[in-house]
């Protein structure tokens, strides 16, 4: 048990350190300067421009200096607004993101564990086809549909919210509905199929036999096996989370993480994207080691000896 | 004598059986006909505009509006499917060929390999690919082999964990050890004698795998980070529509429509062929 812990925390460290490794090199080994404008810069300025950010030395030295300013917890200057940091951009803009994907994963953990419930309680009736038929289409509605046409429905039809903002507690309820209903789907899914599975199992059979009530049957004793799979699917839903969050806060102008990503990406900032890719690959790494210690704890089988 | 019916023509029959795949397929055939029979379906061109009429909501002579350059949304949906579909394509054909080699190689030579190729997935698993889509085309521009070629690299990962599976399976079995005998070379073996028995798997995750990379391609269009102009997939029509969808949404229903139609039909049709060609999986998963 320590020595598997011992070896995932050191593949989390090994994983972290690959993925900034391997997006620097992609981004110093791109064509093309960083710095070309519209309008050409004289050659002794963009000479002082380029020594200014270090990029006058080779790529193995700025890989190192890049290396030290990490160690200190910083990301490097933006290069598109002078004068202010990767840090302080992101700082400004994660409390909003982080916002909506609490909201979000709040939201399809609920719904589709409800759902999935619902519809694992009687399978094939129809209190098993409402919820997957809606679970399909939240799974085939891209995010980027929904969320426009949601905002046209709910905002501009009904006037129940505004289309765009970030001011109000209102005005998380349409962003975390887009962003959420695709996981929401998939949860609702899995958590049917893991129970139907779970409830033909001998376990269960005895918990019936000793005379407990459905309802315990259900929630105290299959569900916790039941809802392996849908521990396992935190992991890839929170990078699909954060990957929905930038079409999301697109659409409803919610200045946080991803519209700042999305902005850089279209104006080629390097250090923003750097620093964007090197922030989410580490909460998804911890996020995933996270989750393999909450699996370990819930299922008996991993807990053992499993190699 | 007769012939006993093979596996193939078995697990045709059970998908003619599902409603909802052959629905699937009928919806998909039509989809992709009309996309390449485009030039002949309209009137219009792609890129005529007619300014004096500007926007318009759907009427008979513009089934499905106008834009604000004046320009037919039918025809832009249809051209714009045939971007969707070929990128969509091109991008599940290079998923499928890392994906297949990848899986093929470490689940026949196993041992270390194995465990090295298979640590490398799963730590690939864990990267926000995304992220590394959006990096590649900004460093090194917009254009449309560089975004199929990107979104393939990234999307094999689940592919290649599949295909090792099986071929861990099958490459136990009596006739590979008969190829071993007559000296068969190891290539031969692994791309002649076990991938075709594990193709069924394949194709349906293939299925699958399309409206994934289909569904990213319009994610990044939408960004405006996807096809580049003058062309026009549906997620940058979707782009445009949601745009304007206040006066006119009309121009955001309909390429909207068409792409959830279309990830609706490859999704009935994979689930329609994971369950008539692996019988013993469940449809629950």
């Amino acid at each position: 048990m320590l020595r598997k812990l011992l070896a995932r925390l050191l593949e989390t460290v090994v994983t972290l350190f690959a993925i900034v490794t391997i997006t620097f090199f992609i981004v110093g080994l791109a064509p093309g300067n960083p710095f070309e404008q519209e309008r050409a810069l004289p050659e002794s300025v963009m000479k002082q421009v380029q020594a200014h950010y270090g990029f006058d030395q080779p790529l193995p030295v700025r890989y190192l200096m890049y290396m030290r300013g990490l160690a200190h917890g910083d990301l490097g200057p933006s290069l598109k607004y002078p004068g202010l940091s990767v840090n302080e951009l992101f700082k400004g803009a994660i409390p909003a993101s982080l916002e909506l994907g609490v909201w979000a994963l709040l939201f399809a953990m609920i719904t589709g564990l409800i759902s999935g419930l619902v519809a694992a309680w009687r399978p094939n009736t129809w209190s098993d086809y409402v919820p997957m038929s809606f679970a399909m289409g939240g799974i085939c509605i891209p995010s980027f549909v929904l969320g426009p046409l949601l905002a046209l429905f709910c905002g501009i039809g009904l006037g129940w919210f505004r289309v765009a903002g970030w001011e109000y507690p209102e005005d998380r309820v349409l962003p975390t509905i887009t962003l959420g209903a695709i996981y929401a789907a998939y949860i609702a899914r899995l958590t049917r199929g893991g129970m139907l599975e779970v409830m033909n199992q001998d376990f269960v059979r005895t918990a019936r036999a000793k005379g407990l009530k459905e309802i315990r049957v259900v929630l105290g004793h299959a569900l916790r096996v039941g809802v392996l799979p849908v521990v396992s699917f935190i992991g890839p839903a929170a990078a699909g989370l954060i990957t929905g969050s930038f079409v999301v806060e697109t659409i409803f102008r919610i200045p946080g993480l991803g519209t700042i990503i999305v902005n850089a990406a279209l104006a080629r900032d390097l250090f923003v994207i750097l620093g964007g890719v090197i922030l989410y690959g580490t909460i998804l790494v911890l996020l995933n080691l996270f989750v393999d210690l909450l699996l370990m704890g819930l299922d008996p089988k991993i807990r053992g000896n499993q190699a | 004598m007769s012939r006993s019916p093979s596996p193939w023509r078995n697990a045709g029959h059970r998908l003619c059986r599902n409603k909802l795949a052959v629905f699937g397929m009928i919806a998909l055939g039509v989809m992709i006909l009309l996309c390449l029979l485009a030039p002949w379906l309209t009137p219009y061109g792609y890129e005529e505009q007619n300014l004096e009429l500007g926007a318009s909501g759907p009427s008979s002579t513009h089934w499905m509006g106008t834009d604000y350059s004046g320009r037919d949304v039918y025809t832009r949906v249809l051209y714009g499917g045939r971007i969707s579909f070929a990128v969509a394509l091109c991008a599940t054909a290079v998923s499928l060929l890392i994906g297949v080699t990848w899986g093929a190689v470490a689940g026949y030579f196993g041992g270390t390999l194995d465990s090295l190729m298979m640590r490398i997935v799963d730590v690939m698993y864990a990267l926000p690919y995304v992220l590394f889509v959006i990096l590649i085309v900004t460093l090194f521009g917009r254009n449309f082999i560089l975004l199929f070629l990107a979104i393939g690299a990234v999307e094999w990962l689940s592919m290649a964990r599949i295909v090792r599976g099986q071929v861990l399976a099958v490459k136990q079995q009596d006739f590979v050890e008969a190829c071993h005998a007559l000296g068969v070379s190891r290539r031969r073996i692994i791309f002649k004698h076990i991938l075709p028995n594990v193709l069924g798997p394949i194709i349906v995750y293939m299925t699958l795998t399309i409206p994934t990379v289909m569904l990213l391609e319009a994610f990044l269009s939408f960004l405006g980070l996807g096809i580049p102009d003058p062309d026009s997939s549906w997620g940058k029509l979707i782009n445009y529509g949601a745009k304007h969808m206040e006066e006119f949404p009309s121009l955001l229903i309909f390429p909207g429509l068409a792409l959830s139609l279309t990830l609706f039909s490859f999704n009935f049709v994979g689930d329609g062929l994971r369950d008539a060609l692996d019988p013993r999986s469940s449809k629950d998963q």
